[in-house]
């Protein structure tokens, strides 16, 4: 099977990768450092990632089928590539970890009473191992049949919020004023950058005439979800959102016509459970994918069972620890979340929109 | 072939170990000794003296074989042999052997009758309205079905003989113009390369085509002439077995399997609530009892305070804990299935009354399962027939998704559940995902996708297999 | 053997197959079901104690039955808190309390006297308990209260739950649970309101104990939710009018609780209820009489009203360096029942749209008097439930936050701004 993706395929990842780790913590993280005004930093973030997201496009139909390595390479040589390499590698797997350690706060909380880090771990690296190792096109097949579900569950929830709450001020976001965004932004750039995997399929994606329409159209579609729920969220706790970790879940659970009573939450549980397959199964496919080009593997394999004694290491050392774990990626890795959620992609697209110029002057 | 009629006979009959079926007759007309060979049980007993015997007798002069191919005998399938491989296969085939003596040609008449049963209604593919007529375990006569409804000159078959024992022919039908020849080629070609000693069914080149994968089908199965007509007439192929009154055809989506026959000959809207029914039936057969044991032993806390203590009141007390619980009901209702099949029908009652009335109700009553395990395991084990074609494979992931399910709850579920689409979707035959059209999505495809548009609608063949022509409407006029 | 081996690792999944039939499948095929390990908690219930508080739970145990009847049993314990209370709880029953399906949390006055939030953030801070549980406060014991409750839904499977559902949609249009607590308590002003719950000797109780056999019980019924009288206790003891001992049982359940920085400071009583409801949004099923009253439909009449909608907006201004608060209201209104010397027929068939001047003005008074009375207790306990301080904060912003800083007494806003009303009423068929 020649591993490549559908326009749409490619889309539905877009806007699947858009919803990781931004539908839980994030909205209490950004709260609590910058209140309401906390949605002015993921406006930003988000403007920048569709900025990105147009140059990727426009990338693409420039240069049908060269892969991100190649244009670096072009660019700076081989070495400097693979260091680039190796820290998207770094990134890639922090944020599998990361992601990895949020689900499993998160399901034992909504889920489980007694959940083990092994149970955890044994549910969730198998299919995304084999989602790694069986390569692209058959995740974005697996993605084309939980797409419509994933959305729908999320939508749901936002709806039904909305269509209970019987005061929804809008004005309470803007009272307090969007002084301190700036900081705010900086502090949690690592939970944002999701684009980034973009840059690992983007010789595998088939473009035709409608991909370009498709791509932006899910992107804004999955941008207004998480605004959506930071709308919601923020509305909904303001002075107590502290006390609320898991957004989308919080939210449902405190419409009273359902969630005490109808325990409606499963429906948010059940969106963030295959949200998580995909989003680690994508990341876990792109540090593997960097490792391979770090380093001389003998089959393809290896970098999977390199990755995953990582993970299992990472997680009987950091999953107990969650504050731990946002204290270091929201204090230790700013700088490092910069460089490759921004320094990186200006640098492809700047690689990118000359490469053809380059290989015209040989 | 010999000169001598009574040394072929004797050759024959010693090749055949003496049969007591294997007829030989020696007799002389206008003098000229002649000999015929045949099978009893495999020709046509009135056929022979009328069409055979009789034109012989009568003849004035027999020269050689071939007068009596061309002036003696009318009969119109008839082949003059020389080698004693082939004459043997025919007589094994039914045909009558028929030497003259001082001529080492062998005559074959082709007068066979073989046991048959007339076409029915096969009862996994009943429907309300629309055909009835199902195949038989004689490819002459399913073939003969086709093509009847297929009277066109595009509509292709091809012969091959598989099995060193039972030589079992094997038909590949396709339309020409429509199928991809490509796909027809490797078809075929796989067919060639089977080397067995027997084909005693349509399922043992199933198995050829499976690849590694032996849990999910990778072929559809058809009982009747008007479903591989659709399927001919949407670009695929079909494979007749002598033998089977199964026909194959390929390539196959799994979605294949929740759409029906009887869903073409009603109303659409109807028709596409009944496939949305389907795919919850599927869920529920496969999911349910594994779901229903995860919520039971780790997640208490999404339950609905109610629902937890209807379960909790009437699960208290029993002996088993829920997991041996919900195994011992689905064992004994499995058991109760394969009984059924298999018992003759008049017992089939006397079971039912014994399984559901019985060991339920007594199970029950005596605090040895609860009702919500018997209705949960009922409940999927009934849901399996919604999709009856897939009744191996949910069986066999109801199973898994249990184990699953009461070891590590729902997150392995929904694991378990992504890893075989995933799986699945990895899988490609002749062209064609194995998910079509829903992945890769195929617009136009969703016209007979989970709803299905009126017939109208649908101009064109389905984009997810490969075919040479996509237009089944076109807005000109048909010539008469 | 070597390949077979080779076989199952090119199959990993297999493996995790193993893996999973190995090390989990043992222990799961002997758990025993939840409702062994676990006793569920639908309602808890605080009181003070001499050395810490006494802690009740309205605990669901399962019984084997196949009439869908639930049985609820209380069980109480002292402790210095919260915590060891329910660890003691789950040694004296033997199973693990498990508060995921609590829904209701009763305290007494007392313990709300004494600052609410430090029972609660127990609460709070457990992720079993949803964010919605009901809070309430009784005036006597909780302990009583949940025994009434348990009485109750033994004998009927009605819930509590149930009735402050019902209230909070169409009662005192406002919530009473954990996050609108703890909302409140974080909130600027500082001020979370709670729904009451007044319990009485049930004279009734023996005479119901009786009927309903055993230690069941049966309802002896109750409308709306508002004053549902039924059994109560648990000691089958007859009540003795005038002691304060035997069953109770809920007699009101309209008024709310003022809680300023978690204590319990002031009683809305139902006048007040009736005006905080008039300035809230979402509000219905507002009930307000107009005595005597005369013009040219009616004679000396006593008109019963129902609001069926009340549109509100807030317009809020500073008016001579002062603050304006003000509040637009459009109520839709039914007329109910007439009690006049004459009843005119005319009055069942036409509309008496629009409404006399006198009709208008006579509304509008009695309204704003219930709003002021309301207003008025709010601004003598400086307890801002109404979120005067967030819609000023959310409109005026910066400006009203430096008229705050400014005041002498900033805790006391709510005294220097100026309210004003206007009522529109309108009536509906």
């Amino acid at each position: 099977m020649t591993n490549t993706l559908t326009g749409r395929q490619c889309s539905l990842f877009c806007s699947v990768m858009i919803l990781a780790s931004k539908l839980l913590v994030l909205p209490s993280l950004l709260y609590s450092s910058n209140n309401a005004g906390g949605i002015l930093s993921v406006l930003i973030i988000f403007l920048l990632e569709f900025i990105f997201l147009l140059f990727l496009i426009k990338i693409k139909k420039k240069n049908k089928n060269i892969s991100f390595f190649n244009f670096f390479e072009n660019k700076i040589g081989k070495t400097f590539t693979k260091i680039i390499i190796f820290l998207l590698f770094l990134f890639f797997l922090l944020k599998a970890i990361y992601l990895l350690q949020e689900s499993f706060s998160f399901l034992k909380r909504s889920l489980y009473t007694e959940a083990t880090v092994a149970i955890f771990l044994v549910c969730i690296l198998p299919p995304v191992t084999a989602f790694a190792y069986k390569g692209i096109k058959a995740v974005g097949r697996t993605l084309e049949i939980f797409y419509v579900l994933i959305m729908a569950l999320i939508v749901v929830c936002l709806l039904v919020c909305v269509v209970s709450s019987d005061n929804l001020s809008f004005s309470v976001i803007t009272s307090n004023g969007f002084s301190g965004f700036l900081e705010a932004t900086y502090r949690y750039t690592f939970w944002f950058g999701d684009l980034l995997f973009f840059m690992y399929i983007i010789d595998k994606v088939q473009f035709d005439e409608k991909t370009p329409k498709q791509l932006i159209g899910y992107t804004l579609f999955s941008f207004a979800l998480v605004l959506g729920v930071f709308v919601v969220y923020f509305i909904t706790f303001q002075t107590t959102s502290f006390a609320h970790t898991y957004a989308l879940l919080d939210i449902i659970q405190f419409v009273s016509e359902y969630g005490t009573v109808g325990k409606f939450d499963i429906v948010p549980i059940s969106a963030i459970m295959f949200i998580i397959y995909f989003q680690i199964g994508m990341m876990i496919y792109c540090a593997s994918d960097s490792l391979k080009q770090v380093l001389p593997f003998g089959h393809k394999a290896q970098p999977l069972i390199v990755i995953n004694i990582v993970l299992v290491l990472m997680a009987y050392i950091v999953f107990n620890n969650a504050n731990n774990l946002v204290i270091f990626y929201s204090n230790y890795l700013t700088y490092f979340s910069i460089f490759i959620s921004v320094v990186i992609p200006i640098l492809f697209v700047i690689f990118g929109l000359t490469y053809k110029k380059k290989r015209g002057a040989k | 072939m010999f000169f001598s009629c009574t040394k072929n006979i004797e050759v024959l009959k010693q090749k055949l170990n003496n049969c007591f079926d294997v007829i030989d007759k020696s007799f002389t007309v206008a003098n000229k000794g002649l000999a015929i060979l045949y099978i009893k049980s495999l020709v046509n007993n009135d056929l022979l003296p009328l069409a055979l015997l009789n034109p012989i007798y009568n003849a004035k002069s027999i020269e050689n074989t071939k007068m009596l191919k061309d002036d003696v005998i009318r009969l119109a399938d008839m082949t003059l042999e020389t080698e004693e491989k082939k004459v043997l296969d025919g007589v094994l085939d039914g045909k009558v052997a028929l030497f003259l003596e001082g001529d080492s040609t062998c005559l074959l008449v082709d007068i066979k009758n073989v046991p048959a049963r007339s076409p029915a209604e096969p009862p996994t593919s009943a429907v309300i309205y629309g055909p009835r007529m199902g195949f038989t375990e004689n490819v002459a006569i399913n073939i003969a079905m086709l093509r009847k409804r297929l009277p066109s000159p595009s509509f292709v078959v091809q012969n091959f003989m598989v099995g060193r024992h039972t030589k079992t022919k094997i038909l590949v039908c396709h339309l020409d113009g429509i199928a991809s020849k490509q796909t027809v080629k490797e078809i075929c070609k796989k067919i060639e390369s089977i080397n067995i000693d027997g084909v005693i069914d349509s399922s043992y080149i199933l198995a050829y085509f499976q690849g590694k994968n032996t849990i999910f089908k990778r072929a559809g199965l058809a009982e009747k002439p008007d479903i591989v007509t659709a399927k001919l007439l949407e670009g695929r192929v079909a494979i007749l077995v002598d033998g089977s009154p199964i026909a194959l055809t390929l390539p196959f989506m799994v979605f294949e399997d929740l759409q029906n026959s009887n869903d073409y000959y009603t109303n659409a809207v109807y028709s596409s609530f009944l496939r949305v029914l389907r795919l919850l039936g599927l869920f529920i057969a496969v999911v349910l009892p594994g779901l229903y044991l995860s919520l039971r032993l780790y997640h208490f806390k999404v339950l609905p305070l109610r629902f937890l203590i209807t379960i909790s009141n009437t699960t208290e007390g029993l002996p088993f804990t829920p997991f041996m619980e919900i195994l011992f009901i689905l064992i004994l209702f499995q058991i109760l299935y394969e009984v059924s099949l298999r018992l003759p029908q008049y017992l089939g009652l006397a079971t039912s009354i014994v399984g559901a009335l019985i060991l339920g109700q007594t199970g029950v009553s005596a605090g040895l399962i609860s009702p919500p395990g018997v209705i949960i395991i009922a409940m999927s084990i009934i849901a399996v027939y919604t999709i009856a074609d897939q009744i191996a494979q949910v069986t066999l992931l109801r199973a898994l998704f249990l184990i699953v399910g009461g070891t590590v709850g729902i997150l392995g579920i929904v694991g378990c559940t992504l890893y075989f689409v995933h799986y699945l979707a990895s899988l490609n035959q002749y062209g064609t995902s194995y998910l079509a059209p829903y992945a890769p999505r195929k617009k136009a495809d969703l016209k007979d996708g989970l709803l299905l548009n009126p017939l109208p609608k649908m101009k064109r063949r389905p984009e997810s297999i490969r075919t040479n022509n996509k237009t089944r409407q076109s807005k000109k006029k048909v010539k008469k | 053997m070597k390949n077979k081996v080779m076989a199952l690792i090119s199959k990993p999944i297999i493996l995790v197959l193993i893996f999973i039939l190995i090390v989990y499948l043992p222990t799961s095929i002997s758990a025993p079901p939840e409702g062994v390990e676990r006793q569920h908690i639908a309602s808890v219930g605080v009181d003070l104690a001499e050395n810490g508080i006494e802690l009740s739970v309205l605990s669901h145990v399962s019984s084997q039955n196949d009439k869908y009847k639930k049985t609820y049993i209380v069980t109480s314990t002292t402790a210095p808190n919260v915590a060891l209370a329910l660890f003691n709880i789950s040694s004296i029953t033997g199973r693990q309390s498990a508060l995921t399906h609590t829904t209701t949390i009763v305290v007494s006055q007392e313990l709300a006297e004494s600052g609410l939030q430090k029972y609660l953030d127990y609460f709070y801070r457990d992720p079993n308990v949803a964010n919605d549980t009901f809070v309430i406060c009784t005036t006597g014991k909780a302990k009583d209260l949940l025994n009434f409750e348990k009485e109750r839904i033994n004998s009927s499977g009605y819930g509590l739950e149930e009735v402050l559902i019902y209230n909070a949609k169409n009662t005192y249009f406002s919530d009473s649970n954990l996050e609108s607590f703890f909302k409140g308590y974080f909130g600027p002003s500082q001020t979370s309101m709670i729904a009451m719950a007044e319990l009485e000797l049930n004279p009734d109780g023996e005479q119901t104990l009786q009927s309903g056999g055993g230690g069941g019980g049966g309802s002896s019924g109750g409308s709306g939710g508002t004053s549902p009288a039924s059994t109560g206790g648990n000691s089958g003891k007859p009540a003795t009018s005038g002691e304060d001992t035997g069953p109770k049982r809920i007699k009101s359940l309209s008024k709310i609780g003022l809680i300023k920085k978690g204590k319990y400071l002031d009683t809305l009583e139902s006048q007040d209820v009736l005006g905080f409801n008039l300035v809230t949004n979402g509000s219905h099923n507002i009930y307000f009489t107009i005595e005597n009253f005369t013009d040219q439909h009616f004679q000396n009449a006593s008109l019963e009203f129902n609001i069926i909608t009340n549109k509100l907006a807030f317009v809020t201004s500073f008016e001579n360096n002062k603050p304006v608060f003000e509040i637009d209201s459009l109520v839709s209104l039914a007329l109910e029942s007439v009690m006049g010397e004459e009843i005119y027929k005319e009055y069942y068939y036409n509309d008496i749209n629009p409404l006399s001047t006198e009709l208008k003005n006579a509304i509008s008074q009695t309204l704003r008097g219930k709003v002021a009375l309301f207003l008025q207790k709010i601004i003598a306990d400086k307890t801002d439930v109404f979120g005067v301080y967030a819609t000023l904060n959310n409109q005026q912003g910066k400006k009203f936050r430096d008229w705050h800083e400014g005041l002498a007494n900033p805790e006391d806003y709510l005294s220097e701004i100026e309210f004003r009303m206007t009522i529109n009423p309108i009536l509906t068929s």
